[in-house]
């Protein structure tokens, strides 16, 4: 056993930037996190690839889903949407999203809007980990 | 959108996911491919033998 050493557990180290900022720029912006931690090549893929499967969705006429907590799954999707950020506060402003039910490509609509929210949210757990450097 | 297309659609869709898939599961270029056209073959390859399976249900 060695005698003397003073050596002091490490501390982890602090992440550089605060987590719930990284959050909430990954959450608004899709790729901003990835953005603002200097992964350029995945923050700009995102940047672009999101927001279009967004746009793609509206344009198929799919539904911006509003919380209705009588209804679970209605309320699900309504959460999954929002996980888009930026995109689905500008959609809601511009009283996009209203969703056409007798349109064929309504239910890909509905799918691609929902997708898109739930990838930016799995988008911004990743920059979470980046931020803490687990990655 | 005039696209009616159910295939095209979902081919569409899997292009979207296999993309940010691809590219949030892998760092490498190479692999971010790799991982991207895996999905989107999976996700393209399990609607058709899915679609098949149920072609072929009585009901």
């Amino acid at each position: 056993m060695a005698t003397g050493s003073k050596a002091k557990p490490q501390a982890p180290a602090r992440p550089a930037k605060p987590l719930w900022l990284v959050y909430l720029v990954s959450w608004l912006v899709p790729g901003g996190g990835h953005l603002w931690l200097g992964r350029r090549q995945k923050g700009l893929t995102f940047l672009i690839a999101l927001p279009a499967m967004f746009a793609v969705g509206l344009a198929l006429n799919g539904r911006l889903f509003p919380f209705e907590l009588s209804e679970p799954l209605v309320a699900l999707a309504a959460i999954a949407d929002v996980g888009s950020g930026l995109p689905y506060l500008i959609a809601r402003m511009l009283g996009l999203g209203l969703g056409v039910a007798s349109a064929v490509t309504y239910e890909y609509g509905n799918a691609f809007i929902i997708t898109a929210g739930l990838l930016n949210a799995l988008v911004a757990i990743d920059a979470h980990d980046i931020a803490l450097g687990r990655k | 959108m005039a696209i009616h297309s159910h295939v095209l659609l979902m081919a569409v869709f899997a292009a979207f996911v296999g993309l940010v898939g691809g590219v949030l599961l892998k760092d490498a270029p190479r692999e971010q491919v790799r991982a991207g056209v895996t999905i989107v073959v999976s996700l393209v390859g399990a609607a058709f033998v899915i679609g098949w399976l149920l072609y072929f249900l009585p009901f």
